[in-house]
């Protein structure tokens, strides 16, 4: 049984004509199913876990990688199958998982190619996609407890990878090397990225005339990390939520279920 | 000109970069490469590049190594070590094949064809096994 969530912002009265075509796509499919609007002071946890009670096999999120988010955790604890009707922006899951907008993404849906993937496990809640921090020399990455790995620049970045766009990665971060096996939410690791940011006019400078350091970004593969800092850090996990510094990260391998398009980018 | 990149650099599983520090015990299975600095100890199954501005402090163990930037350390290269006129080596070494460019500096003791030798010795064992 399919159980369809609406997020919060599709009940602006501009989201209703293109919700109408996916409901009559569905029918016609012979995938509709019961139909949850989620409100802001809703519990969806706990709504999830009564439908999954009631019968729910598979979890549809429509709207976007927020609305995603709101399910994953559920889905990864139940083994449910979870599949996505991305409306509006904010849609980067859906696009790298090869499913199409709006009413497009019905048919993909009613081809039901399900994958196992991994997800980031990080303070103990599951993300799909990826954590983002500023740092600087403060902030440590401890690696498997065997090494530590240290900005010296004066700033840069972290990011760690479970799902991404390989094109986007390789033209943003220059790798020389071949991505194509990266990046891939099946592999069972996730892919840590160490970058230095500019600290202005002088750097760049530098760079020009001393030609130095094509790519100065660090790639490193792991399965289980701690990011500590001597003051506290945020970070942003998939684009959406805030968490704090230390940070406890690890691989949960092929944990959730999920309907991908035959376009996906792994 | 010296050519140093006798290891394919698409084929490198891990890149420490210039702008970090690597400290502690760094074991890897894919290739490597290092342009920044690297404390502890270093094992990795597969070839390194250690570039012009990598600064390594550790005994470092691999099949294929190129370096242009600076070891301090013994090394154990399995198949071949080429060192680049830039490079700076404070440690002994040991490996099968060895290529250093004018300019290149080695401060350390030497050891190669261990591997041949060995080779060696397990043919002669064969052809002199009594029947």
């Amino acid at each position: 049984m399919y159980y369809y969530l609406y997020d919060t912002f599709l009940s602006d009265s501009k989201y209703q004509k293109t919700l109408h075509r996916i409901e009559n796509r569905l029918v016609d499919l012979g995938i509709d199913g019961k139909i949850g609007r989620l409100s802001m002071l809703m519990n969806v946890e706990k709504l999830l876990n009564e439908e999954i009670k009631r019968g729910a096999k598979t979890i549809i999120a429509v709207g976007n990688d927020s609305t995603i988010d709101k399910i994953i955790n559920v889905a990864a604890a139940e083994k449910i199958t979870v599949g996505i009707i991305p409306i509006g922006e904010n849609n980067k899951i859906a696009e790298i998982l090869g499913i199409p907008p709006m009413d497009l993404a019905c048919d993909t849906l009613s081809r039901r190619r399900v994958k196992k993937i991994d997800l980031l496990k990080i303070n103990s809640r599951y993300y799909v996609m990826n954590l983002k921090m500023d740092a600087d020399k403060n902030v440590e990455v401890i690696c498997e407890d065997k090494y530590k790995v240290k900005l010296t620049a004066k700033k840069g970045e972290i990011y760690i990878y479970n799902l991404a766009d390989k094109e986007y990665i390789k033209n943003s971060f220059k790798f020389k090397k071949d991505v194509e096996n990266f990046f891939n939410p099946q592999d069972k690791m996730f892919d840590i990225i160490i970058k230095p940011t500019d600290s202005g006019l002088t750097d760049s400078l530098l760079k020009i005339f001393k030609k130095k350091h094509a790519c100065a970004a660090t790639l490193i593969r792991g399965k289980k990390i701690k990011i500590n800092s001597k003051k506290i850090v945020s970070a942003i996990c998939d684009n959406n939520n805030i968490v704090k510094t230390p940070l406890d990260i690890e691989i949960t391998p092929q944990i959730l279920k999920i309907i991908v398009g035959k376009n996906r980018k792994f | 000109m010296f050519k140093q990149e006798q290891i394919n650099e698409k084929g490198v599983e891990t890149i420490i970069g210039p702008s970090v520090k690597v400290k502690g015990n760094f074991q890897t299975k894919g290739s490597v490469q290092i342009d920044g600095q690297l404390e502890g100890t270093f094992k990795i199954e597969e070839d390194l590049i250690v570039g012009e501005n990598a600064k390594i402090t550790a005994n470092i163990q691999a099949k294929k190594i190129s370096v242009a930037g600076e070891i301090k350390g013994n090394i154990n290269a399995s198949e071949s070590l080429t060192l680049s006129e830039k490079s700076r080596i404070e440690g002994d070494i040991e490996t099968d094949v060895l290529s250093a460019a004018p300019g290149a500096i080695i401060n350390g003791k030497i050891k190669m064809g261990q591997k041949q030798n060995l080779e060696k010795i397990k043919e002669d064992n064969i052809e002199n096994k009594p029947e």
